[in-house]
């Protein structure tokens, strides 16, 4: 009686392992998986040739800046609620194309002096970048927002907290993912050197 | 399109490099991003969406991938400790978790076939070793599922990281992570909840207060549960000793700071009686007072996590009244043990790809119990039964263990660790060296000339992966090894004398049962895989089976070493056996699945759910079912929703228990199927619920309940345990 059923169950074990290691192993369509969903959002726009990334910049390189003694205006954050209502799950792939005109309409974007379009192209760049560096569970729940500066290497600056989640771990996580991914991409100098983001990590 | 792949590519292609180098970079560019730097006045600002980091469950500071863990949450325990005091009984709704049958507070979880030790059972982070003779006073028995926040299981191969000396799944139990206020403000919050059950007439109530700034947070949890005996369904009438109360409090104090998180918990359980219905003894009395300690810090390098565990317990065993009671004297039995110990792990983010963890523990664990004189006792006296005299057990564990996301759909994580235990104690005695006592005399002799010291030295590994190739499908396998010591009273248990041999056992089957000396650790190998499918969107459905072989070197089983007899030496029925190694395996399949039935405005929500278990556990040796192996059973539950309405229609199906070890007399169960009904509204901060459980009253046999000793002692029949009749539970609650 036991030795009818311990080989089936071995069986449907080493079965399901070997599928999944077949599936594994099996050659994958897209070398490097994107997180597609935020792109959604950031795909308002035709984006122009970023082929016309100019070359270093003559300038000095700064990677950092000098604290500035006043305060700056609060970032002009859209509720986090709503922005997450607004995307896909990011650990949850779907196809990035085509897209859609619903999330064609999804005004995330703060109007800018730069071309609208080269500056979505580019945040939609760096999300994805510091995206990666999310870690990979929370253990408890809260949203952080965290602001900060790319100069024209791509250097970090004035990152901190915008809005405290209420506990300094989540918060300092979420400025951790921030650092661990600096450098970010460069950005395209007709952007210029005041480039601003707010970014809310929403933990559990 | 094009234009968009050409301006993706070179930032991906950078990443691998630059994340490299990341962590070597670290220090410097903490250094050159000053946290209190400001942006530019004019900037504007874009607002970026919101990065979402999926919940996980924390187990021992490690953070688990999220495929394997089932997570009972706060709503779930809400709805659940309506029905049961016993937080481990909670967990049988869950594929692959069943319970033997202890106490009304103190069952102990099975899973996968694995009990007791075997498991890795944490308790606020904390293993609480066995401190009874009899497994009484099991880990779960000092939470209260009123104030529980949630307890996460891992049926399957976790990473070694969790935690040492057990070969089956984890269990952890956990309190709700402390809560801070808003800068500059202060927040007060809190639940409180109280229920009454018509079987055994159980009631009891909860209070949790919170109380913090944005650095201090201080939260009070306290709980009372009391019941009577329960009467079975059908004609199975009362069941003898199955009453109980206690009370639990813990005070937590948390202060964040830059430097890190500080928290400091404090606790006390005294449980003034509790009858056991499948052992001779009932417990009279456990106090029991913990202090943990945890220290975690989130740096640029990663997470640092350590913690300080103590406790003192005064366990006490006797007859309550369905037992005779203790006018004459009773039988004293008493248990005193302290633990102590700590660990520390840290978690380098070594790259964006890679994890390392490493970690070290060490816990210490004395133990005393001893059994004094019955006055004017023949049999017990004069003098006192040393049963274990000042035994220690300590462990050291360290592990390494390195997770890799290769990708955002397949993650692995590898790691082995090396765990030393010592064991040791001393010399013990009978209650007397009359002829009444000769066996337990000449036991106690050969037991005193043997050396007890004892170390072992345990290596075990884990690897992971888990593998999500779409939001549709995810699939997980895992092999370890792994390896559990044995306990104090496995091997330290040296009375031969039938009464002596029956006063040990955490079975529930009324046998005798003798320690070991010469017992060899548990090695277990184990493979394990979890394949979940998913519908997406409107047609949430889901589908998780769960296959698992075990093979196990030394288990610890039994062998007979004869029957046990009566006063006129006709046996009778029990038989004394002696805890042995043997080899054994566990193998079966475990299904979740779910179905959306109806979703719309006007009838609210309707969901089927449901869950499965069929496993087989043997011994290999005698070519037996090894003890206390589930059946095939299924919960199939109806859930509606409608507004603050919620029900819950559960049809719960075990079938017969025929594949049973007969070198214990283990009894055959029939198979049945009960049908409950759990309904609850919530509106603003109140919950109120109303369950029937066991609606048509079925009587049943409990498959792992053992044998039903406090009705044979009183009624001289004996039967397997029954299990409880319908009863009309009545909860409610407010947060606040």
């Amino acid at each position: 009686m036991p030795m009818r059923f311990r080989k089936p169950a071995l069986a449907a074990v080493l079965a399901l392992h070997a599928v999944a290691l077949a599936l594994v192993l099996a050659p994958r369509a897209a070398p490097v998986p994107i997180h597609a969903p935020a792109l959604a959002l950031f795909e308002v726009r035709a984006v122009p040739a970023p082929a016309a990334h100019p070359a270093a910049p003559a300038r000095p390189v700064v990677v950092t800046r000098p604290a500035a003694t006043s305060q700056p205006a609060p970032p002009v954050a859209p509720p986090p609620a709503q922005l997450a209502s607004a995307a896909p799950r990011p650990d949850l792939p779907v196809p990035d194309l085509p897209q859609s005109e619903a999330a064609a309409a999804a005004p995330v974007m703060t109007p800018a002096a730069a071309p609208p379009a080269l500056r979505d192209a580019y945040a939609q760049t760096l999300w994805r970048h510091i995206a990666a560096c999310k870690p990979p569970g929370a253990r408890r729940a809260g949203v952080t927002v965290v602001r900060f500066g790319v100069d024209h290497d791509g250097g970090v600056y004035g990152l901190a907290v915008a809005q405290s989640s209420g506990s300094a771990s989540l918060d300092a996580i979420a400025l951790r993912s921030v650092r661990r991914a600096a450098p970010l991409p460069r950005p395209p100098a007709e952007l210029g050197d005041d480039l601003q983001f707010s970014l809310p990590f929403s933990f559990g | 399109m094009k234009l968009f792949k050409i301006s993706r590519f070179p930032a991906l292609t950078l990443r691998a490099a630059l994340c490299a180098t990341a962590a070597a970079g670290l220090p410097a560019l903490a250094q050159s991003v000053p946290a209190q730097a400001v942006a530019p006045a004019d900037a504007t600002t874009t607002a970026l969406p919101a990065i979402d980091i999926a919940p996980a469950p924390t187990i021992a500071g490690v953070t688990v991938p999220p495929l394997s863990p089932i997570t009972l949450t706060r709503r779930d325990l809400q709805s659940g400790q309506v029905r049961s005091s016993d937080t481990a009984a909670l967990l049988n709704s869950l594929a692959g978790v069943s319970s033997n049958s202890g106490g009304g507070f103190s069952s102990m979880p099975v899973i996968r076939g694995q009990n007791e030790q075997r498991l890795n059972v944490l308790v606020d982070g904390v293993n609480i070793p066995a401190a009874c003779p009899n497994d009484m006073n099991s880990p779960m028995s000092y939470t209260d599922p009123q104030t529980v926040e949630s307890v996460t299981v891992i049926t399957g191969v976790a990473p070694v990281s969790l935690g040492g000396d057990h070969i089956g799944g984890t269990i952890s139990v956990d309190y709700a992570a402390p809560a801070f206020a808003d800068t500059g403000k202060t927040l007060v919050s809190g639940e409180a909840s109280g229920f009454y059950r018509s079987n055994g007439n159980g009631f009891g109530g909860a209070l949790i207060l919170n109380a913090a700034t944005d650095t201090v947070s201080i939260s009070y949890k306290g709980s009372f549960t009391q019941a009577q005996n329960y009467t079975a369904g059908g004609n199975l009438g009362e069941v003898r000793s199955t009453e109980f109360a206690k009370s639990d409090h813990m005070l937590s104090l948390a202060l964040q700071a830059d430097t890190g998180l500080f928290e400091l918990d404090a606790g006390y359980q005294n449980s003034p009686y509790e009858g056991f219905p499948n052992q001779y003894m009932d417990m009279v009395s456990n106090q029991s007072w913990f202090v943990n300690a945890l220290y975690s810090g989130t740096f640029d390098w990663g997470n640092l996590e350590a913690r300080a565990n103590y406790r003192t317990t005064a366990h006490e065993m006797n007859f309550l009244s369905d037992k005779g009671g203790t006018a004459n004297g009773g039988m004293p039995m008493n248990t005193d043990t302290d633990t102590a110990g700590g660990a520390v792990v840290a978690e380098f983010l070594v790259s964006k790809r890679d994890i390392i963890r490493v970690g070290t523990e060490y816990q210490y664990q004395w133990l005393n119990d001893y059994w004094p004189p019955v006055p004017g006792s023949m049999m017990m006296g004069p003098d006192t039964f040393v049963n274990i005299n000042a035994a220690t057990r300590q462990r050291w564990g360290s592990f390494a263990e390195w997770q890799a996301a290769w990708s955002p759909k397949l993650t692995t994580v590898i790691g082995a660790r090396y765990d030393r235990v010592w064991m040791d104690t001393g010399s013990v005695q009978p209650y007397a060296t009359n002829m009444m006592n000769m066996a337990d005399a000449m036991a106690a002799a050969a037991f005193n000339a043997a050396t007890h010291a004892r170390t072992d030295n345990n290596w075990g590994v884990s690897a992971i992966a888990t593998w999500t190739p779409s939001a549709a499908a995810s699939f997980e396998i895992g092999y370890a090894h792994a390896n559990r010591s044995p306990n104090i009273y496995e091997r330290y248990s040296w009375g031969r004398g039938s009464m002596s041999s029956r006063m040990i056992g955490w079975f529930g089957d009324g046998n005798g049962y003798v320690g070991n000396l010469d017992l060899k650790p548990e090695s277990a190998d184990t493979v394990s895989a979890v394949a979940a499918f998913n519908g997406i969107g409107s047609t949430a459905w889901n589908l998780k089976v769960a296959p698992y072989y075990t093979h196990v070197s030394n288990y610890i089983d039994v062998v007979k070493l004869g029957d046990l007899k009566n006063m006129m030496g006709m046996p009778t029925g029990f038989v004394q056996l002696q805890f042995a190694n043997m080899a054994a395996e566990f193998y079966g399949v475990d299904v979740t699945a779910g179905l959306p039935l109806w979703d719309s405005k006007s009838a609210g929500t309707g969901r089927l759910s449901a869950t499965a278990s069929w496993l087989r556990g043997n011994n290999l040796d005698d070519g037996g079912s090894l003890y206390h192996q589930m059946p095939f059973n299924m919960n199939v539950d109806l859930v509606a929703n409608l507004g603050g309405f919620e029900a819950d229609l559960n049809l719960n199906w075990v079938t017969e228990k025929t594949r049973v070890d007969a070198t214990r007399n283990e009894p055959v169960t029939a198979s049945y199927a009960l049908l409950n009904l759990r309904t609850a509204y919530a509106w603003s901060r109140f919950r109120v619920s109303f369950d029937v459980e066991n609606i048509f009253d079925k009587g049943y046999l409990l498959p792992l309940g053992g044998m039903s000793l406090g009705d044979y002692k009183a009624t001289g029949t004996l039967r397997p345990l029954p299990g409880k009749g319908r009863s009309f539970n009545f909860g409610v609650g407010v947060t606040f």
